[in-house]
Protein backbone atom coordinates (compact mmCIF):
# COMPACT_ATOMS: atom_id res chain seq x y z
CA UNK A 1 0.00 0.00 0.00
CA UNK A 2 1.07 3.79 -0.74
CA UNK A 3 0.06 6.70 1.57
CA UNK A 4 0.12 9.16 -1.64
CA UNK A 5 -2.62 10.66 -2.96
CA UNK A 6 -1.51 11.25 -6.18
CA UNK A 7 -0.68 8.34 -8.72
CA UNK A 8 0.23 8.31 -12.50
CA UNK A 9 -1.46 5.62 -14.63
CA UNK A 10 -1.27 5.20 -18.47
CA UNK A 11 -3.15 1.63 -18.88
CA UNK A 12 -6.37 1.54 -19.72
CA UNK A 13 -9.06 -1.68 -19.77
CA UNK A 14 -12.15 -1.80 -21.88
CA UNK A 15 -15.52 -2.41 -19.56
CA UNK A 16 -16.25 -4.76 -22.61
CA UNK A 17 -12.86 -7.03 -21.72
CA UNK A 18 -13.93 -7.37 -17.66
CA UNK A 19 -15.44 -10.24 -18.03
CA UNK A 20 -12.97 -12.11 -20.49
CA UNK A 21 -10.23 -10.34 -17.53
CA UNK A 22 -12.23 -12.43 -14.76
CA UNK A 23 -12.14 -15.95 -16.22
CA UNK A 24 -8.37 -15.90 -16.68
CA UNK A 25 -7.46 -14.42 -13.14
CA UNK A 26 -5.64 -16.97 -10.98
CA UNK A 27 -6.92 -18.03 -8.53
CA UNK A 28 -10.57 -16.87 -9.81
CA UNK A 29 -11.36 -13.94 -8.19
CA UNK A 30 -14.07 -12.95 -5.62
CA UNK A 31 -16.55 -10.17 -7.36
CA UNK A 32 -18.08 -8.61 -4.42
CA UNK A 33 -20.57 -6.85 -7.00
CA UNK A 34 -20.76 -8.83 -9.62
CA UNK A 35 -24.25 -7.83 -10.86
CA UNK A 36 -22.20 -3.77 -11.09
CA UNK A 37 -20.54 -5.21 -14.00
CA UNK A 38 -23.04 -6.33 -15.84
CA UNK A 39 -24.02 -5.42 -18.60
CA UNK A 40 -21.14 -4.79 -19.51
CA UNK A 41 -20.84 -2.86 -22.72
CA UNK A 42 -21.13 0.87 -22.34
CA UNK A 43 -22.90 0.29 -18.94
CA UNK A 44 -22.30 3.30 -16.56
CA UNK A 45 -20.11 1.04 -14.00
CA UNK A 46 -21.08 3.98 -10.65
CA UNK A 47 -19.95 2.97 -7.54
CA UNK A 48 -22.32 5.13 -6.27
CA UNK A 49 -23.07 4.95 -2.18
CA UNK A 50 -26.57 3.49 -3.30
CA UNK A 51 -25.31 0.75 -5.29
CA UNK A 52 -22.49 -1.05 -2.75
CA UNK A 53 -23.08 -4.22 -2.29
CA UNK A 54 -24.58 -6.38 0.94
CA UNK A 55 -21.36 -8.08 2.23
CA UNK A 56 -18.58 -5.17 3.40
CA UNK A 57 -15.07 -5.81 2.84
CA UNK A 58 -14.04 -6.86 6.08
CA UNK A 59 -16.23 -9.94 5.37
CA UNK A 60 -13.11 -11.18 3.81
CA UNK A 61 -10.06 -10.15 6.49
CA UNK A 62 -12.11 -10.65 9.50
CA UNK A 63 -14.80 -13.16 8.46
CA UNK A 64 -17.71 -14.56 11.45
CA UNK A 65 -16.28 -17.26 13.49
CA UNK A 66 -13.06 -16.90 11.72
CA UNK A 67 -10.02 -18.48 13.36
CA UNK A 68 -7.63 -15.86 15.42
CA UNK A 69 -5.40 -18.59 16.05
CA UNK A 70 -5.13 -22.60 16.54
CA UNK A 71 -4.31 -24.75 19.16
CA UNK A 72 -3.30 -28.17 19.91
CA UNK A 73 -4.02 -30.17 22.42
CA UNK A 74 -1.53 -33.48 22.74
CA UNK A 75 1.02 -30.91 22.08
CA UNK A 76 -0.13 -28.22 24.38
CA UNK A 77 0.52 -25.37 22.15
CA UNK A 78 -0.50 -22.71 19.98
CA UNK A 79 0.09 -23.00 16.79
CA UNK A 80 1.93 -20.28 14.80
CA UNK A 81 0.19 -18.45 12.46
CA UNK A 82 0.20 -19.89 8.90
CA UNK A 83 -0.38 -18.67 5.56
CA UNK A 84 -3.71 -18.15 4.27
CA UNK A 85 -4.70 -18.64 1.17
CA UNK A 86 -4.39 -16.44 -1.70
CA UNK A 87 -7.08 -14.76 -3.23
CA UNK A 88 -8.01 -11.97 -5.57
CA UNK A 89 -11.51 -9.17 -4.42
CA UNK A 90 -12.50 -7.52 -7.38
CA UNK A 91 -14.50 -4.67 -7.74
CA UNK A 92 -14.33 -3.48 -4.23
CA UNK A 93 -16.29 -0.47 -3.78
CA UNK A 94 -14.00 2.85 -2.89
CA UNK A 95 -15.60 3.31 0.58
CA UNK A 96 -14.98 -0.09 1.48
CA UNK A 97 -11.15 0.91 0.80
CA UNK A 98 -11.11 3.73 2.43
CA UNK A 99 -12.34 1.48 5.03
CA UNK A 100 -9.73 -0.56 4.69
CA UNK A 101 -7.61 2.51 5.63
CA UNK A 102 -8.96 2.30 9.11
CA UNK A 103 -9.22 -0.96 9.37
CA UNK A 104 -5.51 -1.73 8.57
CA UNK A 105 -4.66 0.73 11.16
CA UNK A 106 -6.22 -0.93 13.91
CA UNK A 107 -5.73 -4.28 13.44
CA UNK A 108 -2.63 -5.05 10.77
CA UNK A 109 -0.20 -4.66 14.09
CA UNK A 110 -2.24 -6.41 16.36
CA UNK A 111 -4.07 -8.94 15.07
CA UNK A 112 -1.69 -11.68 13.17
CA UNK A 113 -4.73 -13.79 11.67
CA UNK A 114 -5.88 -10.29 10.16
CA UNK A 115 -2.33 -9.44 8.52
CA UNK A 116 -2.14 -12.97 7.01
CA UNK A 117 -5.12 -12.83 5.20
CA UNK A 118 -4.86 -9.09 4.04
CA UNK A 119 -1.11 -10.03 3.22
CA UNK A 120 -3.16 -12.90 0.64
CA UNK A 121 -5.39 -10.73 -0.32
CA UNK A 122 -4.99 -8.63 -3.74
CA UNK A 123 -8.12 -5.76 -3.60
CA UNK A 124 -8.84 -4.85 -6.50
CA UNK A 125 -11.03 -1.66 -6.84
CA UNK A 126 -13.22 -0.21 -8.84
CA UNK A 127 -15.65 3.33 -9.56
CA UNK A 128 -14.31 6.76 -8.64
CA UNK A 129 -10.82 7.07 -7.64
CA UNK A 130 -11.71 10.44 -5.98
CA UNK A 131 -13.64 8.48 -3.31
CA UNK A 132 -11.20 5.67 -2.63
CA UNK A 133 -8.62 5.67 0.46
CA UNK A 134 -5.30 4.36 -0.37
CA UNK A 135 -5.54 0.54 0.65
CA UNK A 136 -5.90 -0.48 -3.13
CA UNK A 137 -3.35 -2.75 -5.05
CA UNK A 138 -5.29 -2.24 -8.15
CA UNK A 139 -8.02 0.05 -8.97
CA UNK A 140 -10.02 0.44 -12.14
CA UNK A 141 -11.07 4.09 -12.14
CA UNK A 142 -14.13 4.71 -13.85
CA UNK A 143 -13.70 6.60 -17.20
CA UNK A 144 -17.24 5.69 -19.17
CA UNK A 145 -16.08 3.00 -21.36
CA UNK A 146 -12.76 2.12 -19.77
CA UNK A 147 -11.46 1.55 -16.75
CA UNK A 148 -7.91 4.09 -16.33
CA UNK A 149 -5.74 1.02 -14.44
CA UNK A 150 -3.91 2.36 -11.57
CA UNK A 151 -1.64 0.06 -9.62
CA UNK A 152 -1.27 1.21 -5.86
CA UNK A 153 1.32 -1.80 -4.81
CA UNK A 154 3.90 -4.22 -6.33
CA UNK A 155 0.61 -6.79 -5.97
CA UNK A 156 -1.12 -4.77 -8.54
CA UNK A 157 1.70 -4.22 -11.13
CA UNK A 158 2.33 -7.79 -11.12
CA UNK A 159 -0.92 -8.36 -11.86
CA UNK A 160 -0.94 -5.46 -14.54
CA UNK A 161 2.21 -7.23 -16.59
CA UNK A 162 0.78 -10.64 -16.13
CA UNK A 163 -2.15 -9.86 -17.96
CA UNK A 164 -1.17 -7.17 -20.13
CA UNK A 165 -3.03 -8.33 -23.24
CA UNK A 166 -6.04 -6.41 -21.61
CA UNK A 167 -4.68 -3.10 -21.01
CA UNK A 168 -4.07 -0.86 -23.58
CA UNK A 169 -1.01 1.80 -23.22
CA UNK A 170 -2.72 5.23 -23.76
CA UNK A 171 -1.99 9.04 -22.51
CA UNK A 172 -0.50 9.12 -18.88
CA UNK A 173 -2.73 10.75 -16.19
CA UNK A 174 -2.22 11.73 -12.64
CA UNK A 175 -5.19 11.00 -11.30
CA UNK A 176 -6.02 12.35 -7.16
CA UNK A 177 -7.36 9.98 -4.53
CA UNK A 178 -9.82 11.13 -1.90
CA UNK A 179 -7.64 12.57 1.15
CA UNK A 180 -10.63 12.98 3.31
CA UNK A 181 -13.24 11.08 3.74
CA UNK A 182 -15.90 11.71 0.79
CA UNK A 183 -18.28 10.86 3.52
CA UNK A 184 -20.16 14.46 3.26
CA UNK A 185 -22.75 13.86 6.15
CA UNK A 186 -25.30 16.27 7.94
CA UNK A 187 -22.98 18.95 9.76
CA UNK A 188 -21.03 20.13 6.74
CA UNK A 189 -18.48 17.40 6.65
CA UNK A 190 -17.28 19.00 10.29
CA UNK A 191 -16.38 15.77 12.09
CA UNK A 192 -15.45 17.95 15.10
CA UNK A 193 -18.83 19.63 15.56
CA UNK A 194 -20.16 16.28 14.70
CA UNK A 195 -18.00 14.68 17.81
CA UNK A 196 -19.82 17.23 20.38
CA UNK A 197 -23.44 16.89 18.92
CA UNK A 198 -23.47 12.77 19.52
CA UNK A 199 -21.35 13.39 22.71
CA UNK A 200 -23.89 16.61 23.84
CA UNK A 201 -26.99 14.86 22.28
CA UNK A 202 -30.09 14.66 24.24
CA UNK A 203 -30.70 11.08 25.40
CA UNK A 204 -34.48 11.34 23.64
CA UNK A 205 -32.81 11.23 20.62
CA UNK A 206 -31.73 7.54 21.15
CA UNK A 207 -35.09 6.95 22.98
CA UNK A 208 -36.87 8.37 19.60
CA UNK A 209 -35.11 5.70 16.98
CA UNK A 210 -36.19 2.90 19.96
CA UNK A 211 -39.77 3.75 20.56
CA UNK A 212 -40.72 6.23 16.91
CA UNK A 213 -38.96 4.38 14.13
CA UNK A 214 -39.17 1.17 15.80
CA UNK A 215 -35.59 -0.21 15.96
CA UNK A 216 -35.37 -3.94 16.50
CA UNK A 217 -32.20 -3.87 17.97
CA UNK A 218 -31.11 -6.52 15.44
CA UNK A 219 -27.58 -4.83 14.85
CA UNK A 220 -27.83 -5.77 10.97
CA UNK A 221 -26.70 -2.20 11.05
CA UNK A 222 -23.20 -3.20 12.29
CA UNK A 223 -22.71 -6.75 10.40
CA UNK A 224 -23.02 -5.07 6.82
CA UNK A 225 -20.69 -1.84 7.77
CA UNK A 226 -17.21 -2.18 6.80
CA UNK A 227 -16.22 -0.08 9.89
CA UNK A 228 -18.05 -2.33 12.95
CA UNK A 229 -15.15 -4.32 13.95
CA UNK A 230 -16.42 -5.60 17.34
CA UNK A 231 -16.50 -9.86 18.23
CA UNK A 232 -17.11 -11.60 20.53
CA UNK A 233 -14.52 -14.87 21.74
CA UNK A 234 -15.30 -18.65 21.18
CA UNK A 235 -13.72 -21.40 21.23
CA UNK A 236 -14.27 -23.74 18.25
CA UNK A 237 -13.54 -27.43 19.15
CA UNK A 238 -14.96 -30.13 17.03
CA UNK A 239 -16.49 -33.33 18.81
CA UNK A 240 -13.86 -35.55 19.45
CA UNK A 241 -10.78 -33.46 18.22
CA UNK A 242 -7.12 -32.93 19.62
CA UNK A 243 -7.15 -29.10 18.01
CA UNK A 244 -9.04 -26.59 17.85
CA UNK A 245 -9.55 -22.54 16.94
CA UNK A 246 -9.68 -19.68 19.05
CA UNK A 247 -12.26 -17.84 16.95
CA UNK A 248 -13.87 -14.56 16.67
CA UNK A 249 -17.55 -14.41 16.22
CA UNK A 250 -19.19 -10.90 14.84
CA UNK A 251 -20.67 -8.67 17.44
CA UNK A 252 -22.53 -5.77 17.69
CA UNK A 253 -23.18 -3.09 20.75
CA UNK A 254 -26.77 -3.01 19.47
CA UNK A 255 -27.20 -6.47 21.34
CA UNK A 256 -28.04 -6.92 24.50
CA UNK A 257 -25.47 -9.76 25.68
CA UNK A 258 -22.97 -7.37 24.18
CA UNK A 259 -22.56 -5.61 27.67
CA UNK A 260 -23.10 -8.55 29.26
CA UNK A 261 -20.55 -9.50 32.20
CA UNK A 262 -20.03 -12.52 34.38
CA UNK A 263 -23.07 -13.05 36.78
CA UNK A 264 -25.34 -11.84 34.25
CA UNK A 265 -25.53 -8.39 34.69
CA UNK A 266 -25.92 -6.21 31.41
CA UNK A 267 -24.31 -2.64 31.25
CA UNK A 268 -26.64 -1.68 28.70
CA UNK A 269 -30.05 -3.55 28.60
CA UNK A 270 -32.21 -0.73 27.60
CA UNK A 271 -31.57 -0.33 23.92
CA UNK A 272 -31.80 3.50 23.70
CA UNK A 273 -28.16 2.64 25.75
CA UNK A 274 -27.11 0.39 22.96
CA UNK A 275 -28.36 2.85 20.04
CA UNK A 276 -26.31 5.36 21.73
CA UNK A 277 -23.28 3.19 21.83
CA UNK A 278 -23.25 2.86 18.30
CA UNK A 279 -23.17 6.36 17.52
CA UNK A 280 -21.44 7.32 20.00
CA UNK A 281 -18.72 5.20 19.29
CA UNK A 282 -18.44 5.54 15.15
CA UNK A 283 -19.20 9.39 15.39
CA UNK A 284 -17.72 10.43 19.03
CA UNK A 285 -15.05 7.89 20.01
CA UNK A 286 -13.91 7.41 16.71
CA UNK A 287 -12.93 10.58 15.95
CA UNK A 288 -11.56 11.60 19.61
CA UNK A 289 -9.19 8.58 18.88
CA UNK A 290 -7.98 8.76 15.17
CA UNK A 291 -9.40 11.97 13.84
CA UNK A 292 -12.11 10.38 11.35
CA UNK A 293 -15.34 8.60 12.66
CA UNK A 294 -15.63 4.72 11.89
CA UNK A 295 -17.85 5.77 9.37
CA UNK A 296 -17.16 6.11 5.34
CA UNK A 297 -20.93 6.77 4.36
CA UNK A 298 -21.70 3.83 1.98
CA UNK A 299 -25.11 3.75 3.14
CA UNK A 300 -25.03 0.21 4.17
CA UNK A 301 -26.93 0.47 7.49
CA UNK A 302 -29.87 2.31 5.92
CA UNK A 303 -30.10 0.32 2.85
CA UNK A 304 -30.04 -3.21 5.15
CA UNK A 305 -31.85 -1.68 8.14
CA UNK A 306 -35.30 -3.85 8.18
CA UNK A 307 -37.12 -0.31 9.31
CA UNK A 308 -34.89 1.55 7.38
CA UNK A 309 -33.37 3.68 10.17
CA UNK A 310 -31.18 6.69 8.36
CA UNK A 311 -28.51 7.35 10.39
CA UNK A 312 -27.90 10.84 8.72
CA UNK A 313 -31.20 11.90 9.96
CA UNK A 314 -30.39 10.91 13.10
CA UNK A 315 -26.83 12.36 13.20
CA UNK A 316 -29.05 15.88 12.25
CA UNK A 317 -31.56 15.20 14.86
CA UNK A 318 -28.53 14.35 18.04
CA UNK A 319 -27.52 17.85 16.34
CA UNK A 320 -30.60 19.70 16.76
CA UNK A 321 -31.29 18.71 20.20
CA UNK A 322 -28.24 19.10 22.74
CA UNK A 323 -28.70 17.76 26.66
CA UNK A 324 -30.78 20.16 28.06
CA UNK A 325 -29.59 21.84 31.38
CA UNK B 1 -31.48 -50.98 15.74
CA UNK B 2 -34.29 -52.77 17.37
CA UNK B 3 -37.87 -51.28 16.74
CA UNK B 4 -40.57 -51.52 18.71
CA UNK B 5 -44.22 -50.90 17.28
CA UNK B 6 -45.88 -47.77 18.64
CA UNK B 7 -49.62 -46.95 19.30
CA UNK B 8 -50.59 -44.53 17.12
CA UNK B 9 -51.24 -40.93 18.62
CA UNK B 10 -49.55 -39.12 21.62
CA UNK B 11 -46.54 -41.32 22.67
CA UNK B 12 -45.45 -41.00 26.62
CA UNK B 13 -42.53 -42.37 28.03
CA UNK B 14 -43.12 -44.15 31.18
CA UNK B 15 -40.55 -44.26 34.06
CA UNK B 16 -41.50 -48.20 34.82
CA UNK B 17 -39.64 -50.44 36.05
CA UNK B 18 -38.20 -52.65 33.34
CA UNK B 19 -37.11 -56.13 32.83
CA UNK B 20 -33.47 -56.68 34.63
CA UNK B 21 -30.08 -56.14 32.78
CA UNK B 22 -26.59 -56.39 33.49
CA UNK B 23 -25.65 -53.78 35.62
CA UNK B 24 -23.77 -50.91 33.92
CA UNK B 25 -19.94 -49.91 34.53
CA UNK B 26 -19.66 -47.29 36.96
CA UNK B 27 -17.37 -44.81 35.15
CA UNK B 28 -19.45 -43.83 32.69
CA UNK B 29 -22.04 -41.06 32.69
CA UNK B 30 -25.68 -42.41 32.10
CA UNK B 31 -27.56 -41.20 29.76
CA UNK B 32 -31.61 -41.43 28.84
CA UNK B 33 -33.84 -40.24 26.14
CA UNK B 34 -37.65 -39.42 26.86
CA UNK B 35 -40.26 -37.87 24.12
CA UNK B 36 -43.56 -36.29 25.57
CA UNK B 37 -45.91 -34.45 22.94
CA UNK B 38 -43.38 -33.76 20.00
CA UNK B 39 -42.71 -35.86 16.24
CA UNK B 40 -39.86 -37.43 17.52
CA UNK B 41 -37.76 -35.51 14.81
CA UNK B 42 -35.21 -34.20 17.62
CA UNK B 43 -34.44 -38.02 18.57
CA UNK B 44 -34.01 -38.61 14.86
CA UNK B 45 -31.32 -35.61 14.61
CA UNK B 46 -29.41 -37.09 18.16
CA UNK B 47 -28.62 -40.51 16.59
CA UNK B 48 -25.55 -40.03 15.03
CA UNK B 49 -24.82 -37.30 17.42
CA UNK B 50 -25.23 -39.82 19.91
CA UNK B 51 -23.64 -42.50 17.78
CA UNK B 52 -20.52 -40.46 18.01
CA UNK B 53 -20.39 -40.28 21.68
CA UNK B 54 -21.45 -43.39 22.53
CA UNK B 55 -18.21 -44.42 23.85
CA UNK B 56 -18.25 -42.28 26.22
CA UNK B 57 -21.37 -42.40 28.08
CA UNK B 58 -23.85 -45.37 28.56
CA UNK B 59 -27.70 -45.04 27.10
CA UNK B 60 -29.42 -46.47 29.49
CA UNK B 61 -33.08 -45.32 28.38
CA UNK B 62 -34.33 -44.38 25.01
CA UNK B 63 -37.57 -45.85 23.69
CA UNK B 64 -36.78 -44.85 20.19
CA UNK B 65 -34.14 -47.40 19.92
CA UNK B 66 -34.19 -49.49 22.78
CA UNK B 67 -36.31 -52.61 23.31
CA UNK B 68 -35.60 -52.50 26.88
CA UNK B 69 -34.10 -49.99 29.46
CA UNK B 70 -31.34 -50.54 31.74
CA UNK B 71 -31.37 -51.44 35.58
CA UNK B 72 -29.45 -48.48 37.26
CA UNK B 73 -30.35 -49.49 40.58
CA UNK B 74 -30.86 -46.77 42.45
CA UNK B 75 -27.96 -44.64 40.79
CA UNK B 76 -28.99 -41.11 39.43
CA UNK B 77 -29.08 -40.59 35.45
CA UNK B 78 -26.48 -38.18 34.75
CA UNK B 79 -27.91 -36.44 31.88
CA UNK B 80 -31.90 -36.58 30.85
CA UNK B 81 -32.94 -35.25 28.00
CA UNK B 82 -36.26 -34.70 27.24
CA UNK B 83 -37.93 -33.95 23.80
CA UNK B 84 -41.83 -32.74 23.51
CA UNK B 85 -43.92 -30.74 25.37
CA UNK B 86 -46.09 -32.01 28.96
CA UNK B 87 -49.70 -31.77 28.03
CA UNK B 88 -51.00 -34.34 30.65
CA UNK B 89 -51.36 -35.00 34.67
CA UNK B 90 -49.37 -38.17 33.71
CA UNK B 91 -46.50 -36.11 31.57
CA UNK B 92 -46.13 -34.04 34.74
CA UNK B 93 -46.16 -36.88 37.24
CA UNK B 94 -43.34 -38.65 35.33
CA UNK B 95 -41.34 -35.45 34.66
CA UNK B 96 -41.49 -34.84 38.63
CA UNK B 97 -40.00 -38.07 39.53
CA UNK B 98 -37.47 -37.90 36.78
CA UNK B 99 -36.02 -34.79 37.98
CA UNK B 100 -35.44 -36.57 41.28
CA UNK B 101 -33.57 -38.88 39.71
CA UNK B 102 -31.74 -36.49 37.28
CA UNK B 103 -28.19 -34.98 37.75
CA UNK B 104 -28.98 -32.24 34.42
CA UNK B 105 -32.05 -31.99 32.76
CA UNK B 106 -31.95 -30.96 29.51
CA UNK B 107 -35.03 -30.34 27.10
CA UNK B 108 -34.65 -31.39 23.77
CA UNK B 109 -35.44 -29.70 20.65
CA UNK B 110 -37.99 -26.50 19.98
CA UNK B 111 -41.40 -28.37 21.55
CA UNK B 112 -39.67 -28.69 24.95
CA UNK B 113 -37.51 -25.90 25.15
CA UNK B 114 -40.62 -22.78 23.80
CA UNK B 115 -43.45 -25.28 23.02
CA UNK B 116 -42.63 -25.33 19.42
CA UNK B 117 -44.71 -26.98 16.92
CA UNK B 118 -47.61 -27.59 19.44
CA UNK B 119 -47.74 -24.75 21.48
CA UNK B 120 -48.67 -22.82 17.66
CA UNK B 121 -52.03 -23.85 17.74
CA UNK B 122 -54.64 -21.45 18.62
CA UNK B 123 -56.31 -22.58 21.33
CA UNK B 124 -60.16 -21.07 21.10
CA UNK B 125 -61.64 -23.77 19.35
CA UNK B 126 -59.78 -26.69 20.39
CA UNK B 127 -62.62 -28.85 21.08
CA UNK B 128 -64.46 -28.32 18.60
CA UNK B 129 -61.76 -29.67 16.41
CA UNK B 130 -61.01 -32.10 18.84
CA UNK B 131 -64.87 -33.80 18.13
CA UNK B 132 -64.49 -33.47 14.35
CA UNK B 133 -60.60 -34.93 13.81
CA UNK B 134 -61.34 -37.80 16.49
CA UNK B 135 -65.34 -38.30 17.60
CA UNK B 136 -67.49 -36.34 20.01
CA UNK B 137 -66.57 -39.15 22.48
CA UNK B 138 -62.95 -38.76 22.51
CA UNK B 139 -61.90 -38.07 26.13
CA UNK B 140 -58.52 -36.07 25.42
CA UNK B 141 -55.49 -37.23 28.25
CA UNK B 142 -54.01 -33.88 28.12
CA UNK B 143 -55.48 -30.94 30.02
CA UNK B 144 -53.21 -27.96 28.98
CA UNK B 145 -52.09 -27.04 26.29
CA UNK B 146 -48.72 -27.53 24.84
CA UNK B 147 -45.89 -25.59 27.46
CA UNK B 148 -42.13 -25.83 27.70
CA UNK B 149 -40.84 -28.53 29.92
CA UNK B 150 -40.05 -26.15 32.32
CA UNK B 151 -43.09 -24.72 33.26
CA UNK B 152 -43.27 -27.54 35.08
CA UNK B 153 -39.97 -28.92 36.32
CA UNK B 154 -36.55 -27.08 36.90
CA UNK B 155 -34.59 -27.72 33.30
CA UNK B 156 -30.94 -27.05 33.46
CA UNK B 157 -29.36 -26.91 30.01
CA UNK B 158 -31.85 -26.04 26.93
CA UNK B 159 -31.24 -27.45 23.40
CA UNK B 160 -33.07 -25.31 20.78
CA UNK B 161 -34.12 -25.67 17.53
CA UNK B 162 -36.81 -27.58 15.47
CA UNK B 163 -35.02 -30.52 15.04
CA UNK B 164 -31.96 -29.63 17.21
CA UNK B 165 -28.62 -29.44 14.25
CA UNK B 166 -26.44 -32.45 14.66
CA UNK B 167 -23.12 -29.78 14.78
CA UNK B 168 -24.77 -28.05 17.90
CA UNK B 169 -25.96 -30.93 19.47
CA UNK B 170 -23.07 -32.71 19.16
CA UNK B 171 -21.14 -29.77 20.93
CA UNK B 172 -23.87 -29.42 23.36
CA UNK B 173 -23.62 -33.13 24.25
CA UNK B 174 -19.73 -32.92 24.38
CA UNK B 175 -19.59 -30.07 26.86
CA UNK B 176 -22.81 -31.79 28.97
CA UNK B 177 -20.85 -35.35 29.05
CA UNK B 178 -17.03 -33.28 30.29
CA UNK B 179 -19.57 -31.31 32.99
CA UNK B 180 -18.66 -28.18 31.33
CA UNK B 181 -21.18 -25.32 30.92
CA UNK B 182 -22.79 -25.69 27.27
CA UNK B 183 -22.24 -22.66 24.47
CA UNK B 184 -25.44 -20.09 25.46
CA UNK B 185 -28.47 -19.72 23.52
CA UNK B 186 -29.71 -16.76 22.10
CA UNK B 187 -26.78 -13.84 22.73
CA UNK B 188 -27.54 -12.68 18.64
CA UNK B 189 -30.29 -13.32 16.61
CA UNK B 190 -30.42 -14.67 13.35
CA UNK B 191 -29.78 -11.80 11.19
CA UNK B 192 -26.04 -11.76 12.59
CA UNK B 193 -25.16 -15.29 10.54
CA UNK B 194 -27.80 -14.16 8.02
CA UNK B 195 -25.77 -11.23 7.27
CA UNK B 196 -22.74 -12.67 7.39
CA UNK B 197 -23.63 -15.36 4.56
CA UNK B 198 -24.80 -12.52 2.49
CA UNK B 199 -28.50 -12.87 1.81
CA UNK B 200 -30.95 -10.48 1.01
CA UNK B 201 -33.46 -9.43 3.82
CA UNK B 202 -36.79 -10.97 3.62
CA UNK B 203 -38.27 -8.43 6.23
CA UNK B 204 -37.17 -5.50 3.88
CA UNK B 205 -38.53 -7.42 1.16
CA UNK B 206 -42.18 -7.68 2.95
CA UNK B 207 -41.77 -11.27 4.56
CA UNK B 208 -42.76 -12.53 8.26
CA UNK B 209 -39.17 -12.84 9.11
CA UNK B 210 -38.80 -13.15 13.00
CA UNK B 211 -34.98 -13.37 12.73
CA UNK B 212 -34.33 -9.82 14.29
CA UNK B 213 -35.64 -11.92 17.81
CA UNK B 214 -34.74 -15.18 17.15
CA UNK B 215 -31.82 -16.98 18.93
CA UNK B 216 -28.65 -17.10 15.79
CA UNK B 217 -27.05 -19.99 17.23
CA UNK B 218 -28.87 -22.61 14.04
CA UNK B 219 -26.20 -20.45 11.85
CA UNK B 220 -29.32 -18.85 9.64
CA UNK B 221 -30.28 -21.98 7.32
CA UNK B 222 -33.70 -20.68 6.62
CA UNK B 223 -32.84 -17.32 5.38
CA UNK B 224 -29.85 -18.93 3.47
CA UNK B 225 -32.26 -21.04 1.27
CA UNK B 226 -34.84 -17.92 1.18
CA UNK B 227 -37.42 -19.41 3.46
CA UNK B 228 -38.17 -16.84 6.72
CA UNK B 229 -37.51 -17.32 10.21
CA UNK B 230 -39.98 -18.70 12.28
CA UNK B 231 -38.03 -18.74 15.50
CA UNK B 232 -37.44 -22.16 15.95
CA UNK B 233 -34.44 -21.24 18.03
CA UNK B 234 -35.85 -19.77 20.52
CA UNK B 235 -35.44 -15.76 21.46
CA UNK B 236 -32.69 -13.38 21.55
CA UNK B 237 -32.02 -12.13 24.53
CA UNK B 238 -32.95 -8.49 24.71
CA UNK B 239 -35.12 -8.73 21.42
CA UNK B 240 -37.36 -5.65 20.77
CA UNK B 241 -40.78 -7.59 20.74
CA UNK B 242 -42.81 -4.67 20.97
CA UNK B 243 -41.25 -3.73 17.33
CA UNK B 244 -41.21 -7.10 15.93
CA UNK B 245 -44.79 -7.38 16.96
CA UNK B 246 -45.36 -3.74 14.89
CA UNK B 247 -43.45 -4.69 12.17
CA UNK B 248 -44.92 -7.99 11.43
CA UNK B 249 -48.44 -6.22 11.93
CA UNK B 250 -47.59 -4.15 9.16
CA UNK B 251 -47.03 -6.83 7.11
CA UNK B 252 -49.57 -9.48 8.02
CA UNK B 253 -52.27 -7.44 10.36
CA UNK B 254 -52.44 -7.91 13.91
CA UNK B 255 -53.91 -10.86 14.25
CA UNK B 256 -51.28 -13.49 12.05
CA UNK B 257 -49.15 -11.08 13.94
CA UNK B 258 -49.51 -12.63 17.43
CA UNK B 259 -49.77 -15.96 15.91
CA UNK B 260 -46.28 -15.62 14.33
CA UNK B 261 -45.13 -14.42 17.80
CA UNK B 262 -46.64 -17.35 19.64
CA UNK B 263 -43.73 -19.38 18.81
CA UNK B 264 -41.80 -17.73 21.48
CA UNK B 265 -44.34 -18.81 24.72
CA UNK B 266 -41.85 -17.53 26.54
CA UNK B 267 -38.78 -15.72 26.29
CA UNK B 268 -35.35 -15.97 28.33
CA UNK B 269 -37.05 -14.23 31.25
CA UNK B 270 -40.17 -16.77 31.26
CA UNK B 271 -42.25 -14.69 29.24
CA UNK B 272 -42.76 -12.42 26.80
S1 LIG C 1 -30.40 -2.41 11.52
FE1 LIG C 1 -31.99 -0.94 11.99
S2 LIG C 1 -33.43 -2.04 13.31
FE2 LIG C 1 -31.54 -3.23 13.29
S3 LIG C 1 -30.40 -2.46 15.08
FE3 LIG C 1 -29.73 -1.28 13.31
S4 LIG C 1 -31.00 0.55 13.34
FE4 LIG C 1 -32.00 -0.96 14.65
S1 LIG D 1 -18.96 -0.59 19.33
FE1 LIG D 1 -20.75 -0.81 18.04
S2 LIG D 1 -20.54 0.78 16.53
FE2 LIG D 1 -18.56 0.43 17.40
S3 LIG D 1 -17.55 -1.04 16.10
FE3 LIG D 1 -18.50 -2.14 17.76
S4 LIG D 1 -20.47 -2.74 16.97
FE4 LIG D 1 -19.72 -1.12 15.65
S1 LIG E 1 -22.06 3.54 9.62
FE1 LIG E 1 -23.38 3.02 7.90
S2 LIG E 1 -22.76 4.42 6.27
FE2 LIG E 1 -21.16 4.44 7.80
S3 LIG E 1 -19.69 2.94 7.08
FE3 LIG E 1 -21.06 1.88 8.49
S4 LIG E 1 -22.67 1.03 7.21
FE4 LIG E 1 -21.57 2.53 5.98
S1 LIG F 1 -33.86 -12.16 6.24
FE1 LIG F 1 -34.59 -12.33 8.33
S2 LIG F 1 -32.83 -13.12 9.45
FE2 LIG F 1 -32.07 -12.34 7.51
S3 LIG F 1 -31.47 -10.23 7.96
FE3 LIG F 1 -33.57 -10.17 7.20
S4 LIG F 1 -34.81 -10.23 9.06
FE4 LIG F 1 -32.77 -10.91 9.63
S1 LIG G 1 -33.47 -19.58 10.91
FE1 LIG G 1 -35.13 -19.44 12.41
S2 LIG G 1 -36.57 -21.06 11.88
FE2 LIG G 1 -34.64 -21.49 10.81
S3 LIG G 1 -33.47 -22.85 12.16
FE3 LIG G 1 -32.87 -20.76 12.69
S4 LIG G 1 -34.26 -20.10 14.34
FE4 LIG G 1 -35.15 -21.93 13.36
Amino acid sequence: MEAKTSFKASLRVSKRDIPALLGVLKPAPLVPAKERFLPYEGAKVDFDENLTTNSPVKTEFMPDGGASFRFDFAKKRVLPQGKEPAKIIFGVNPLDIRALDILDGIFLAKFPAYAARRKAATVVGAGDFGKSGASFDLFLHDEGLDYLAIAGSEKGRALLSRHKKFFRKGEEKTVQRGEKPAWDPTLKGDMEDLRKAVKNADPSVWEKVATEQLCLGCGICSYVCPLCYCFEVEDGVPPGAKAGARCSRWDSCMLASFTEVAGGHVFQNALPLRIRNWYYHKFARATSERGTPDCVGCNRCFHFCPVAINFREVLKNAAANPRKG
Amino acid sequence: MPSKKKPLGRRRARPTAAPKKAPVQKSKPLVAIYDLTDCEGCELAFVPVVEAVAKTCEIVEWRLTQEKRMDIGDRKIDVAFVEGSPMSAEDREFLGKLRERTKVLVALGACACIGGVPALAGTAEREKFMSLVYSPEYKPKSDTPALPLDTVVKVDYYLHGCPVLPEMAARFLEQVLVGKAPDKFGGYPVCLPCKAAGNPCLLIQGNPCLGPVSAGNCGAPCPTFGKVCYGCTGAVKGGNFTQMRHKLAEILGEEMAEAHLRIFLKDEKGKR
